[in-house]
């Protein structure tokens, strides 16, 4: 374990920036250097831009297809993906609720006594009537009665190592999925009485709940007479625990908190935050290299009018933190949006009217990617190129990159099936009937490792030389794309996506169920990006509603 | 990763251990040496037994089991909690079907191409009506319409790096949670489908070379050839061949050939250790050291139960030791002998049953000793058992933790019992804060052999100069009460409300014990039920459960 990084996790739904602030100083002001991923749902674009901005993972929250429940519980979904996915990144785990939590040291400076630790209240469950009741509901009266001498046990803090915490999310996402279609997922809070039971009826390897208050102290039920704060913190019964749940129960702690300049943001540490430390080993994958990515995006006036801030601004409220290139030829106000999501812009005179933008588009984005190759310092692992900027994201792109070169699929229509995409597609090669069955990949974007993408361009402007001419038909390029993608076996895989699983694209009548209201679903999945000529579609205001846009 | 083993993990429901025959020798006669584990649902003993003796793991597959799916879609549950468990140990994992799978190679012997490979079919889903019917009931018309270029993959085998496989069944457990309709037959593979197409996962792979696995039902018959070295597909030697049985040319070779025969003789050697992947530690890990089951018969008290006690924990998939204490006689030792436990024979406990409790403990702390001064046994945690009038329904160490467990006997409080109280205040005064405590049983304890000696020293130490209170039936309850609720130890003490690992089939209860599953009592899987009855409805149930009832019938 030794080089990786600790990890802390919480939800923000529905709540200004503001109500952070105390996590997070109080954060800043240990000496705690992992990373912390918050989970946003219905927030504004300005809070996912401060989160970013502090260094800190975003994700969304309703990527799942998580059962309907409230999002109190369907976060465990989230967060069990979000390790499932990073678990070599990381040493030690926290979940957390962020409201009404402070730091006053790194919980995991001390090695963990258990695999996992959940926080013990000092209140037994049948003493606790809100606790009873949340139990009774799901489990009924006899298990209540059952569990009534059991101290309570807090779900808003957890601690684990990453196995111990894989442990914890499955055992509580399996009874979470057991218990679905019951109205009582609904309600908030439902989750810890789902703990409780767990954590007493179903107990896990090598897990402890601590009577002790070794790393969080939870307040609600802690006496006065327990509590003293001093210039140093806060102690309960003498002591200075790492974590303080729950400070908003005491009106002491509240008053000593708000006025306290370690719980402000300005007065800890500036932001953005320093890079973390101590280094992951270089051979273990690492969050921050899978966010070692670029997206590299091609912006035509004429065509693309309006939709500079929506890209962008999706882009960025979907969480993505990593490079972003936009290729055109700007003015000052466009420089401006650019600059204003961190965007560098590649400046390019005007295109060759009597050239498609679509086919030159590719042109100008391959000396983009030559470019970033040839930068050692900023050069990106993963990119993502699109000949257009039409487009709105719903997640990171690059959340489940993979090997080889990655290909979107335009619809469910055949080439064969296909006048426009037939002509264009002959000029390369003449299909024959397997061919025909073919599914039509869109030009419009690729993704992979940049040297694949770069290897793939190279391919692909091969089948236009001596034939500059095909550059001025639209989107000709589509044709070798599909010749190339479909054809010879490239030296790299070629994985085709179908249509509204990593892209959708709103072109066709695709016949596929599309959620507009939250969360927003296509074909019961959540495509990283929706790609549309036309910007006012209900499923592109649909889009930008969903990241607060 | 250097120094991890791989592991394969699979499912075997309802049917004979003789379908495991050609996965098995197969897999032996590779030069793979990681770990494999079973779960099983509705085996007979023997089963579990066999697969034990040729070194498989195995887990039952009930405790994940959902009302909703049937065990092929549950099954994902189990192998992500066992990942959970035990991931750190492996580097790679094969998820497998085993009735009609065979190895002609280790799977991991070349790295993995990405952190996940799946296995590819040649076949569209819009060609394949079965799968296409899955997408249907799963996700509808126009879902199979937008996947039908997509080549099928089959969710029989699937391949990945322990984070890659984790990442894979954190999604179909999303993913089957979130259908709003049962999940029967082969949804799973719909659902396998649907996801590995529409919620990609990052770093997979759908793998059209066959460089691992080739699914037969799709590969034509002239793809296939035979030679010395084996099944040859496309003239290249895959790992691994799934679904053989669909191929009359495999199904007459791979049925006639003796190396994928099993020797019927084998019997397992308890304890099974590990598979140790090289190079081998300097000190064994706790993971390498095995789990020990201690436990005290009594004949006057444990008649007829020494069968049901043995034969459950071990059709259970407890591969550790079993240590029993007591005056056996030849036909009890040949029991013990059949179950792997070593018998530490004893004088007769003389007088009247009410000592036999108290002693149980006195006894057992000497065999801890002993097993602690024997350094070729190596003993991570111990179930301390003062009894054998119980049943197991799952491996009773899956769940350890750290300190000391103890079991709650009810929800009924020390203050409620005149029995408990009276115990109790042999050793303290009795206040209303220990009125309300609930009820620890003296009848078992878990936790590291250290820990469970330290607190054996302080427990006889409370019986120092009153020896009498020996005399009393189970006065040792109240010593135990004393200390695992009061004093200060320096290992936690850890609770256990009833039913939670041990369940006491003593006194009403109130909780649903309920059958739909396996047995579930209150909602959950205790390890073992304690009663003092041999023949009640639950331990009834226990064995039909465990397919025991027929071997364990009363006498």
């Amino acid at each position: 374990m030794s080089g990786r990084k600790n990890l802390v996790m919480g939800l923000w739904a529905r709540s200004p920036f503001e109500g952070l602030e105390q996590f997070l100083a109080s954060l800043w002001h240990t000496s705690f250097h992992g990373d912390v991923c918050v989970f946003v749902d219905e927030v504004a674009p300005a809070l996912v831009a401060a989160l970013l901005n502090h260094g800190i993972i975003v994700e969304r929250l309703d990527r799942l297809a998580v059962p309907r429940m409230h999002d109190q519980s369907s976060r465990y979904f989230n967060y069990l993906d979000f390790l499932a996915r990073h678990n070599e990144s990381y040493a030690n785990v926290m979940i957390a609720d962020l409201r009404d939590l402070i730091f006053q040291s790194d919980p995991f400076e001390k090695p963990l006594p258990a695999d996992i630790v959940f926080a013990q209240e000092r209140c037994t469950l049948g003493d606790s009537a809100v606790n009873q009741r949340c139990v009774e509901e799901i489990y009924g009266q006899a298990i209540a009665h059952h569990l009534r001498d059991c101290p309570v046990s807090c779900s808003g803090t957890t601690f684990g190592t990453v196995p111990g915490m894989l442990r914890y999310l499955t055992a509580m996402t399996t009874e979470l999925a057991s218990l679905a279609g019951r109205d009582v997922l609904m309600g908030r809070g439902i989750d810890q009485g789902i703990h409780n039971f767990l954590i007493r009826m179903r107990p896990m390897l090598n897990a402890w709940c601590d009577p002790t208050d070794s790393i969080v102290a939870t307040m609600y039920y802690v006496p006065e007479t327990a509590v003293q704060l001093t210039p140093g913190g806060v102690l309960v019964d003498g002591r200075a625990v790492p974590v303080v749940h729950q400070w908003d129960r005491h009106p002491r702690l509240i008053e000593f908190i708000r006025n306290s300049p370690q719980f402000r943001l300005e007065a800890t540490r500036p932001a953005p935050r320093p890079a973390p430390k101590p280094q992951p080993n270089e051979a273990e994958p690492d969050v921050a290299a899978a966010r070692k990515a670029a997206v590299v995006a091609f912006y035509h006036r004429s065509r693309d009018a309006d939709w500079l801030t929506p890209f962008l601004g999706s882009l960025r409220c979907a969480g993505y933190a990593g490079g972003l290139h936009c290729v055109g030829a700007f003015d000052a106000t466009e420089l401006a949006v650019l600059a204003r999501h961190g965007c560098i812009a590649h400046q390019i005179d005007a295109p060759d009217p009597s050239l498609s933008v679509e086919n030159v588009a590719h042109l100008f984005i391959s000396r983009v990617l030559d470019e970033l190759a040839a930068d050692g310092a900023s050069r990106p692992d993963q990119v993502l190129v699109m000949d257009t900027v039409r487009a709105g994201f719903l997640r990171d792109p690059f959340q489940s990159g993979t090997i080889g070169l990655s290909v979107f699929q335009e619809t469910a229509t055949r080439v064969g099936d296909d006048e426009y995409n037939l002509q264009r597609l002959v000029q390369f090669v003449k299909p024959d009937a397997d061919a025909l069955q073919h599914p039509i990949i869109s030009s419009s974007l690729l993704r992979g490792r940049l040297d694949i993408v770069r290897g793939f361009y190279r391919k692909l402007f091969v089948e236009f030389v001596g034939r500059a001419e095909l550059l001025r038909i639209p989107q000709m390029m589509q044709g070798a794309v599909n010749k190339l993608c479909h054809g010879t076996p490239l030296d790299v895989p070629v994985i085709l996506h179908p249509n509204g699983a990593e892209a959708y694209f709103e072109i066709w009548e695709a016949g596929l169920p599309v959620r507009l209201e939250p969360p927003v679903r296509v074909a019961g999945a959540v495509p990283f990006v929706v790609l549309n000529p036309v910007r006012e579609t209900e499923l592109m205001q649909a889009v930008r509603a969903r990241v607060g846009l | 990763m250097s120094g991890k083993k791989n592991l394969i993990m699979g499912l075997w429901s309802r049917l004979p251990f003789e379908g495991l025959e050609r996965f098995i020798a197969s897999l032996r006669r590779t030069t793979f040496d990681g770990d494999v584990c079973v779960f099983v649902d509705e085996v007979p003993a023997v089963t579990v037994r066999s697969l034990m003796a040729h070194g498989v793991m195995v887990e039952r597959a009930s405790r994940f089991a959902l009302s909703q799916m049937n065990y092929q879609g549950s099954r994902y549950y189990s192998y992500l909690d066992f990942l959970g468990r035990r991931g750190d140990e492996y580097a790679n994992v094969m998820i497998s079907d085993l009735r009609d799978v065979l190895f002609q190679a280790d799977p991991f012997a070349t790295e993995l191409p990405a952190d996940l490979v799946f296995a590819q079919e040649r076949c569209r889903l819009g060609d394949c009506p079965t799968n296409r019917s899955w997408i249907i009931q799963a996700y509808g018309e126009a879902m199979a319409d937008n996947l039908r270029h997509c080549m099928v993959s089959c969710s029989g085998t699937t391949f990945g790096t322990v984070r890659g496989m984790q990442q894979y069944l954190t999604l179909m457990i999303n993913e089957l949670a979130g259908r709003p309709i049962p999940i029967v037959g082969g949804m799973d593979q719909g659902i396998h489908n649907y996801l590995i197409r529409m919620r990609p996962v990052r770093n997979a792979y759908c793998d059209p070379t066959d460089s691992i696995v080739a699914t037969m039902a799709y590969t034509p018959d002239d793809a296939i050839s035979i030679d010395q070295r084996g099944v040859l597909i496309d003239g290249r030697l895959v790992p691994v061949i799934h679904q053989w049985d669909r191929k009359e040319v495999l199904r007459e070779y791979i049925e006639a050939a003796s190396q994928f025969r099993l020797s019927p003789e084998a019997a397992p050697h308890y304890p099974i250790m590990p598979r140790r992947a090289a190079p081998q530690p300097p000190e064994p890990i706790a993971a390498d050291r095995p789990d020990a089951v201690l436990c005290l018969y009594h004949r006057e008290r444990d008649a007829d139960w020494l069968e049901p006690f043995l034969a459950t924990l071990r059709t259970v998939g407890f591969p550790g030791r079993i240590h029993c204490l007591g005056a056996f006689d030849p036909n009890e030792l040949a029991v013990l002998a059949r179950h792997g436990a070593v018998a530490h024979g004893i004088d007769p406990i003389g007088g009247d049953l009410d000592h036999v409790d108290n002693l149980a403990h006195v006894h057992m702390s000497r065999v801890l000793d002993q097993l602690a001064a024997d350094a070729s046994v190596a003993v991570d945690q111990v179930l301390v058992m003062a009894t054998m009038r119980a049943g197991f329904l799952r491996d009773p160490f899956l769940s350890k933790t750290i300190g000391l467990s103890v079991f709650c006997e009810g929800p009924a409080r020390i203050g409620d019992s005149d029995y408990n109280s009276f115990r109790l205040q042999q050793f303290t005064e009795l206040d209303d804060v220990w009125r309300q405590r609930p009820v620890v049983a003296s009848s078992v304890l878990r936790g590291r052999l250290d820990v469970v000696r330290a607190y054996y020293r302080k427990l006889l130490a409370e019986f120092i100069g009153r020896t009498q209170l020996l005399e009393m039936h189970n006065m040792i309850q109240g010593a135990f009460n004393k200390l695992c609720q009061g004093e200060d130890f320096d290992f936690p003490v850890i609770l256990h409300p009833n039913a939670a690992e041990v369940y006491f089939e003593i006194g009403p209860q109130n909780l649903t014990i309920d059958m739909r599953l396996g047995v579930r009592i209150g909602g959950t899987v205790p390890a073992v039920v304690v009663s003092p009855y041999r023949e009640t409805p639950l331990m009834d149930m226990l064995r039909g459960s465990l397919h025991l009832s027929s071997v364990m019938a009363p006498n």
